[in-house]
């Protein structure tokens, strides 16, 4: 665990750390992205799991993706089990963000590192963000 | 006209009138002597037996008969030969007595007698003969029968827990007893018409009619059981079948082929019905055991027609209070879910500016007035929500809903609909089109727009290859219209009407659960304001809703509401 960190800090040595923002939500997206800009991120955002697929498809690999569940087209539950099983993103941690009533259930069945249900105070999001990226 | 001995009765008229007589008593009568031979029969023993004449039988052997005859007893056994009337009568019993149940060898049309025998003491063994009377009990035992099927089936539909399972066993104990074949079809309102039970002694033979349903299905909108009964309301029976009724019902050779290799003499039809409502239909076939249907059986099937309808109506009314609860959850949980995003929004933005404010020195005025006016349009969307969630609950509950009548331009309220879900795809063009001078209604334009917005919706959603979705006003002197017609997949005529049932659930079911209306609400918030809601459809080209509103307030008072 510690070992596949530290591997993943040196690959995006120099750069900022990336994080993906998945929301069908135009507003959410922006808040996430505002309140996560400021601390020194590089944050994208993708309006459902095509989009963001495409974006990692192309080489951009984060370190975290903040992800909701319910969108049009293909939706958090799939993105999710496409990403974990590529090994290019075997390093990607995933948050979900989500308003299900049982998210928490929901989250450890996708296989992820963490959990936020909506609506959530904006410092968790920098919480996970810091944890997840920095270790 | 029968005779021991033609010469004999020439020379004995009284002998003559004696057989007159036999000839007229209802039971069938034939004497043997103690070879076994037949000497005397009267017409009735002789029409028993399979014969137009006494004189065929006469000379005949017992063995010779027991060849053609498969003889039974009441329970459906073998009967031992020793245990026939004449045989115990031969024997020295006094006035044997037997119910005996027969049938052609190879046949299925089982006749029942009662079987007495005396012997007539000749004084030599050569002398002496057995006369043996033959009284038909073939109708007592099939009312029998059919009482017996009526309480067993009574039994087993009073458990309905699973009706359709129900039905299943009902269909098998139907047969072979009452018919050969029984096919169960049931009216579902979310499905059409389901074929819930083909019942035959012979497995194959079910399987062949399933194909036969497959490969030339009939329209449940023009023909079948089903379509027979909600038209006519009682029983239907068709008997005898003949070639040329076949001929009629085949849509190719192939079709007629396989419906004469059935072999079907006579067809029986009833209604499963409740509370005026048909459920469904029983379909009874006689075949190859060569039975007919008669009045007594109409009578029967007609009563198992009524007690499995209300077997069925039960069933449902638990599956429906059961559903509702369900839908009542999944409702609640929707509704939670779908709240709290904007006010995920709310927070978030209220957040941003307290942190901006706590971190500048000079807050950014502009920026601050930007997530000030976000906030105040996440509470908009809340309460849109929240509105249109109480719709739906007072919709659902049957309540009337307040209407806010005020003037609108049905192209606006379409606009506004068609802005909004713009941003939801890039597959589809949503185009709006309205004439120059298009008038003004009195209607309640929030309720016309959740309407509209149901609407496109679902157009955007069935046709996900895309394609234009076109809403068209228009007006026709008292009535003014929105149109919203799609590329989509069409919807089938014979779910046409279904879709505007509260409890309908399309083959995307994970989706119609929400907090939306559904047609069924958004039909029922139209007529509300006097108004109609019509689809047409072309399965693969797409569908058309019209929404009709009257343009003269006329529906006011029952608009408004209490």
């Amino acid at each position: 665990m510690q070992a596949a960190q530290s591997a993943e800090q040196t690959e995006h040595a120099g750069d900022c750390p990336r994080i993906l923002v998945v929301d069908d939500d135009d507003a959410l997206r922006e808040i996430y992205v505002d309140a996560l800009s400021g601390g020194g991120y590089d944050v994208r955002a993708a309006s459902d799991g095509v989009a963001a697929l495409s974006l990692m498809d192309a080489g951009w690999t984060p370190c975290v993706v903040f992800l909701d569940l319910r969108m049009p087209g293909m939706d958090g539950w799939e993105l999710a089990r496409r990403i974990r099983s590529d090994d290019r993103w075997r390093r990607t941690r995933i948050v979900v963000v989500a308003a299900h009533f049982q998210v928490d259930r929901e989250a450890r069945e996708i296989g992820a590192s963490a959990w936020l249900q909506k609506p959530f105070d904006l410092s968790r999001l920098e919480h996970h963000a810091r944890n997840l990226c920095h270790g | 006209m029968t005779t021991l001995d033609d010469a004999a009765v020439a020379a004995d008229p009284l002998r003559g009138r004696l057989t007159a007589i036999f000839d007229s008593v209802a039971d069938g009568v034939t004497v043997m002597d103690r070879a076994g031979r037949i000497v005397f029969a009267n017409d009735t023993g002789a029409r028993l037996l399979g014969r137009e004449r006494a004189d065929e039988l006469i000379g005949m052997t017992g063995a010779q008969l027991l060849g053609e005859w498969e003889i039974l007893d009441d329970a459906g056994e073998p009967l031992p030969a020793d245990r026939m009337p004449t045989r115990r009568a031969l024997a020295g019993e006094t006035e044997p007595e037997e119910t005996v149940r027969f049938r052609r060898r190879g046949s299925a049309d089982d006749r029942w007698s009662l079987v007495r025998a005396r012997l007539l003491n000749g004084g030599s063994p050569e002398d002496d003969l057995v006369v043996t009377a033959f009284q038909d009990i073939t109708s007592l035992k099939r009312s029998e029968s059919r009482l017996q099927f009526l309480s067993e089936a009574s039994a087993i539909l009073g458990e309905a827990v699973d009706y359709q399972q129900t039905l299943r066993r009902v269909a098998e104990i139907a047969v072979p007893d009452l018919a050969d074949w029984c096919v169960v079809d049931v009216l579902e309102w979310t499905r059409g018409i389901t074929r819930v039970a083909v019942a035959h002694a012979d497995q194959a033979k079910v399987a062949a009619t399933q194909e036969l349903w497959q490969r030339w299905p009939s329209d449940p909108a023009r023909s079948g059981a089903v379509y027979e009964m909600t038209q006519r309301r009682g029983p239907l029976l068709v008997d005898p079948v003949t070639p040329e009724m076949l001929r009629a019902q085949a849509q190719d050779a192939e079709h007629l082929a396989f419906l004469e290799s059935l072999d079907i003499r006579s067809v029986l039809v009833v209604p499963l019905e409740a509370r005026g409502e048909v459920l469904g239909a029983f379909t009874l076939v006689q075949s190859e055991s060569g039975r007919r249907f008669g009045r007594g059986d109409v009578e029967v099937a007609a009563e198992l027609g009524r007690r499995a309808g209300a077997a069925i109506d039960v069933a449902r009314l638990v599956w429906e209070t059961h559903e509702n609860a369900r839908l009542r959850d999944e409702f609640i949980a929707v509704a939670s879910h779908d709240m709290r995003t904007p006010l995920a929004a709310i927070r978030g933005y209220a957040q941003l500016a307290g942190r901006h404010v706590e971190r500048s020195e000079t807050p950014d005025r502009e920026q601050l007035q930007r997530w000030l006016s976000d906030v105040d349009a996440s509470v908009d969307r809340l309460a849109h929500l929240v509105s249109e969630l109480l719709d739906a609950t007072l919709v659902r509950a049957d309540q009337s809903v307040p209407l806010h009548l005020e003037e609108v331009k049905l192209s606006a309220v379409a606009g506004e609909v068609l802005e909004r879900h713009r941003p939801l795809s890039d597959r589809h063009s949503l185009v709006l089109l309205a004439p120059k001078d298009e008038p003004t209604g009195h209607w309640d334009a929030s309720r016309v727009a959740r309407v509209l917005d149901n609407i496109v919706g679902n157009a955007v959603k069935f046709s996900p290859d895309g394609g234009e979705v076109v809403v068209r006003v228009g007006y026709d002197g008292a009535r003014a219209s929105v149109e919203v017609s799609d590329q989509g997949i069409g919807i089938a005529a014979s779910e046409r009407e279904k879709i505007f049932n509260p409890m309908y659930r399309g083959g995307n079911a994970e989706h119609v659960a929400g907090t939306g209306l559904g047609l069924a609400g958004s039909r029922r918030l139209v007529e509300l304001m006097g108004g109609t809601i019509q689809v047409e459809s072309r399965i693969g080209h797409g569908s058309t809703f019209t929404v009709w509103l009257p343009l003269a307030p006329a529906g006011d008072e029952e608009a408004a509401g209490p």
